[in-house]
């Protein structure tokens, strides 16, 4: 038993593998609650284009010497705004536009970011850098996932109404297209801090996997959320700890562990079914 | 202090005004199409059960969403018991066809008819036991009392459909507009739909119903309403009605 034991907590002796345990189970698990959302709402393809349009923010920002992850909320910010936007007043089918937007608005980070002198950046925004998180910034994810779970309780159920009847909900005078954008505001801070863990290619992972899952096994979107945002912190401790004794990709063995527990929930589901 | 969803919550109704006054109404989808609804008069009076009836595509449902506040128009004014749409959101409930809520999403039947509460609990408010107790008599009242925490997926046609006129029950609304509800229910449900519309006729509520079902029109309902290609083409009470004219209104 204490080797086990010892097994489990001897990788967090070292500072940078506190920080990236506390970062991740903070970020896997806000994840896990919003994606709730993006799952039954059917947002993953936005979630996706909101990580990948962080990247032009990420690299203008490093250019001019400014907070990358300001960088990235900013651009992630203004892409929920566009889309909300574009949504309402565009002809084109609303995904269709944010293929043709994320696309181009990676591109151009992958542009801007091929002009600097080192690659070695860019690696990090796109897989991740879990372990080279610093204390300061532990204090700007607990800020964002306060605020998204503060704004969460808040809207609770405006949001669950407005995901399955919005026209109860404009009938009793609920403007659902203003909380539609708040939502993906808030998604955009998820995903930035997501970006940190996981990387830009694998947000969405976070996101709707965990979620996914725990939409197999309740009822009940406050009890979806919570069993999503246990499942996304588990899987995070387990990855962590996987990466760190078999060498591999923290943020790759993070989401591969979600991709786990949600193949062994739709195996059971699959066999009590039969 | 309740914040409410719409600033213009609590505007009284005019007195002795009709349930809905409709003059030069105008909808347009699609300046080529022409118009989806071309209503020159119409009043119905507040207590009244009253059917609109016509084919497919004869604005039936535009009506309705107009009532609702849910579809924009290009011209004429509509007004529900003296004011404008949308100026009392508690005092309208408006049941869409089954079709347009996404009935597969995690609530319980329980919280989903809590929804009809919420126009009057506003933002940052939770149900209290007034609404608690509310919503299970209503659920008990409508047959829903042993499905009430079963998810909303789970439930039959008809189980919706109660569930959607138990959300508006619980509303406490004046004027009910409700969209096709006899469609693909069962007869016990279709017999409780207009039990109920003949108890909350009684309490003074309006009722609005769009339908295609004709076989007890003149029993079921007070007013009958015929449009045709967006048209009101006769306006009668149910006793008069001729089911000649009804046939006529099908061709």
């Amino acid at each position: 038993m204490s080797e086990l034991w010892q097994w489990l907590i001897a990788p967090f002796a070292y500072q940078f593998m506190q920080n990236a345990l506390i970062a991740s189970l903070l970020i896997a698990a806000t994840c896990g609650i919003i994606g709730s959302y993006v799952v039954l709402r059917r947002l993953a393809f936005i979630g996706d284009a909101l990580a990948h349009t962080a990247l032009p923010g990420v690299v203008i920002a490093y250019m001019n010497g400014w907070s990358l992850v300001g960088g990235a909320l900013a651009a992630g910010v203004m892409t929920a705004l566009g889309i909300g936007w574009m949504a309402r007043k565009s002809t084109l089918r609303e995904d269709t536009a944010i293929g043709v937007i994320f696309t181009a608005m990676f591109a151009l980070g992958i542009l801007l970011m091929s002009r600097l002198q080192s690659f070695r950046d860019l690696s990090h925004i796109l897989f991740g850098n879990i372990l080279g998180v610093q204390s300061q910034e532990l204090w700007l994810m607990t800020a964002v996932a306060l605020v998204v779970l503060v704004v969460l309780v808040l809207f609770h159920k405006e949001l669950e109404l407005t995901s399955f009847d919005g026209t109860h909900a404009e009938v009793i005078g609920i403007q659902s297209n203003r909380l539609r954008t708040m939502l993906l505001i808030l998604l955009a801070f998820t995903v930035v801090t997501g970006i940190q863990v996981v990387g830009v290619v694998l947000t969405s992972a976070l996101l709707v996997t965990p979620a996914a899952a725990a939409s197999l096994i309740t009822s009940d979107l406050r009890r979806m959320m919570v069993v999503s945002a246990l499942i996304g912190a588990g899987s995070a401790f387990v990855g962590l700890l996987l990466s760190y004794y078999f060498a591999v990709a923290t943020g790759a063995a993070i989401v591969l562990t979600c991709t786990a527990v949600f193949g062994v929930i739709v195996l059971i589901n699959w066999i009590r079914q039969r | 202090m309740i914040l409410h969803y719409s600033g213009r919550h609590h505007v009284d109704s005019v007195p002795g005004s009709d349930a809905v006054t409709i003059r030069n109404l105008r909808v347009v989808y699609d300046a080529s199409q022409g118009d989806a609804l071309n209503c020159t008069t119409l009043d119905i009076p507040a207590g009244i059960r009253a059917a609109l009836i016509g084919p497919n595509g004869a604005g039936k449902s535009t009506l309705l969403k107009t009532l609702a506040g849910l579809q924009p128009y290009n011209a004429g004014t509509v007004s529900i018991y003296g004011r404008p749409v949308r100026a009392c959101h508690h005092r309208v409930a408006y049941l869409p066809q089954r079709g347009e809520i996404d009935w597969r999403f995690p609530i319980t039947v329980r919280r989903f008819v809590m929804t009809g509460r919420y126009v009057h609990l506003g933002w940052f408010t939770n149900p209290q036991r007034y609404d608690d107790t509310l919503v299970e008599q209503t659920l008990h009242r409508l047959g829903l009392g042993a499905v009430a925490d079963r998810r909303i997926s789970d439930l039959s046609g008809g189980q919706q459909q109660r569930a959607l006129l138990a959300r508006a029950i619980v509303q406490e609304a004046e004027l009910l507009l409700l969209d096709e509800p006899f469609n693909n229910v069962d007869p016990e449900t279709r017999l409780l739909i207009c039990t109920i519309l003949d108890e909350l006729q009684q309490l003074g509520r309006t009722a609005i119903v769009a339908t295609h079902d004709l076989s007890r029109i003149r029993q079921e309902f007070d007013l009958i309403i015929s449009l045709r290609a967006g048209a009101v083409v006769s306006q009668q009470a149910a006793e008069l009605y001729q089911q000649a004219v009804v046939e006529e209104s099908y061709e």
